[in-house]
């Protein structure tokens, strides 16, 4: 059981990042950005080539992905979504799977179908009586609760943090208070890169890098997202948390394939139930 | 605003409106609903791009500059209704209202909080409290307050009665008075007609887009026609 829930924690951050971005940009431009699995799969292949093709230690390799891959994030928008903007959120939603499809094609061109794995030393497990943890494991704690850390500290005492939460809630508001609304989008594409750059190369490390990565992880990240109230980006890390222990628990009833069974159970009792999230807000119309 | 025309995709609500706010005085906009009065307050605060005609600022024109610009220049607004940030701190709120606009001469975030804490007293006691929480009366109070942080020349204030009782009504537009007497211009668009003139030098009645009458806040409320469609024939 202790096995299953530290498994389940890991399996949780390892959503919470890309649930995090999917949120923060919802929050902002109001469309959920389908890409963010193929933002996951580039930002990991950027790592892979500092890592493994210019021979970078992982984490300068990392670092150098995560600001390539922001500004790229920064570029995309500029190209893709910038200029349909006024058009609402399904159109941005649609354009956005074209962006994922884009950018997936260009990992294939370039990179192939064969799943690769970073470069990194092989260690034995840890033991702490009966649960063991891996090296990638605590990597992934580690590296999940420093950036939740980051983002939640920008969030709350920053100038930043402020000009981000503002625009969230009142954009017209935030406008009036002098706060220009394009360079918060620029900030917000900028955090969501590092962060999608960052899950990837975690997922990368959990398993191998290969160009479906994101999609695999598409809709647990959703489904977390939504959980948590998908305008809510705090609360899309206890979705995903949340999400995570669930998978990971319903392999004490279930055999461990169908764990993706279990998000679409969530996905569609919340649909049906609370479609605004267990900590977000329930949308009134007058 | 000279020759105002806007709207909304290209359908005009304000007809070629022209209308100035002196310097320390205190205009409001009065008229029924559907005139165009909210259009009007978001064109001259940049929320909206009018289709035609400028809006000056000073001697400068601002007509192509957003609001992030305008606030920049020292044109202050309050919204009507959403004009808090629910989800952060009433003094987050004040905050957000002075550092974004305020310039590297202006007094210090601490020396303005002082004086606008002096100007809203019952907002001190809320500081640490979620915006979104407080009551109607209070929100407007914290709205006015953030807005004024940044020490602003104008202010441009959107319905400040909508949505208030009678009384807090009232106590918001003696706080309105005050603010006018520390020299500050002020621009508000108001559905309380007798309410709304009682605080202001000049009024402008607004009536399907266009100005009907414009005049000093007096003699419009003496104004026969207004005084029957808008008060009641009192």
């Amino acid at each position: 059981m202790g096995q299953l829930l530290v498994n389940g924690i890991v399996a949780g951050l390892l959503l919470a990042l890309p649930a995090l971005a999917l949120s923060l940009t919802f929050s902002v431009l109001r469309f959920a950005n389908y890409a963010v699995g193929s933002y996951l799969s580039c930002g990991a292949y950027l790592v892979y080539i500092g890592n493994v093709v210019l021979g970078m230690p992982l984490w300068l390799a990392a670092s150098a992905g995560a600001a390539l891959f922001a500004v790229i994030a920064v570029g995309i928008d500029w190209l893709a979504y910038r200029p349909l903007r006024d058009r609402g959120g399904v159109t941005l939603l649609v354009a956005s799977m074209g962006v994922a499809i884009a950018l997936e094609n260009v990992i294939r061109f370039f990179a192939g179908n064969l799943p690769r794995a970073y470069n990194v030393p092989v260690a034995r497990p840890m033991r702490f009586g009966d649960i063991r943890l891996n090296h990638e494991q605590l990597t992934i704690l580690v590296a999940v609760f420093a950036a939740l850390a980051v983002v939640w500290i920008i969030f709350r005492f920053t100038r930043l943090g402020r000009m981000m939460r503002a625009v969230a809630d009142n954009p017209d508001l935030a406008a009036v208070r002098g706060i220009s609304r394009s360079r918060v989008v620029a900030y917000v594409w900028l955090i969501a890169g590092m962060l999608t750059t960052l899950s990837g190369v975690l997922v990368g490390l959990d398993a191998n890098v290969e160009p479906q990565m994101g999609w695999t992880y598409l809709l647990p990240v959703f489904t977390a997202a939504i959980l948590g109230g998908i305008a809510n980006p705090m609360a899309a890390v206890a979705g995903a948390l949340t999400l995570g222990l669930a998978e990971e628990l319903a392999t004490l009833v279930m055999p461990v394939h169908y764990r993706m069974i279990v998000t679409f159970l969530v996905m569609v009792a919340l649909l049906l139930v609370r479609p605004w999230g267990l900590f977000g807000t329930r949308w009134v119309t007058k | 605003m000279r020759d105002v025309v806007a709207g909304y995709g290209g359908h005009p609500i304000l007809h070629g409106v022209s209308f100035s706010v002196r310097a320390g005085e205190t205009l409001v906009v009065v008229g029924p609903n559907g005139s165009g009065k909210s259009t009007l307050m978001k064109t001259a605060v940049g929320l909206l791009r009018p289709i035609s005609g400028q809006v000056l600022f000073g001697e400068a024109n601002v007509t192509t500059l957003g609001a992030p610009a305008r606030a920049a220049r020292g044109l202050a607004n309050v919204p009507q209704e959403a004009n808090i940030f629910r989800n952060m701190t009433v003094l987050e709120n004040l905050q957000v209202g002075y550092e974004f606009v305020a310039s590297h001469s202006a007094p210090s975030f601490g020396k303005r909080l002082d004086a606008v804490l002096d100007l809203f007293p019952e907002i001190r006691a809320k500081l640490r409290s979620t915006a979104g929480y407080l009551s109607g009366g209070q929100r407007q109070m914290v709205a006015m307050a953030a807005a004024l942080m940044p020490e602003p020349s104008v202010l441009a204030l959107d319905e400040p009665s909508a949505g208030l009782s009678p009384r807090n009504a009232e106590i918001l537009f003696e706080v309105i008075g005050r603010v006018a007497a520390s020299g500050v211009t002020l621009l508000i668009v108001e559905q309380n007609t007798r309410l709304g003139l009682g605080a202001a030098d000049h009024g402008v009645v607004l009536v399907g887009g266009r100005i009907r009458l414009a005049a000093p806040a007096a003699e419009v409320l003496a104004d026969p026609d207004i005084r029957r469609l808008y008060l009641g024939g009192a």
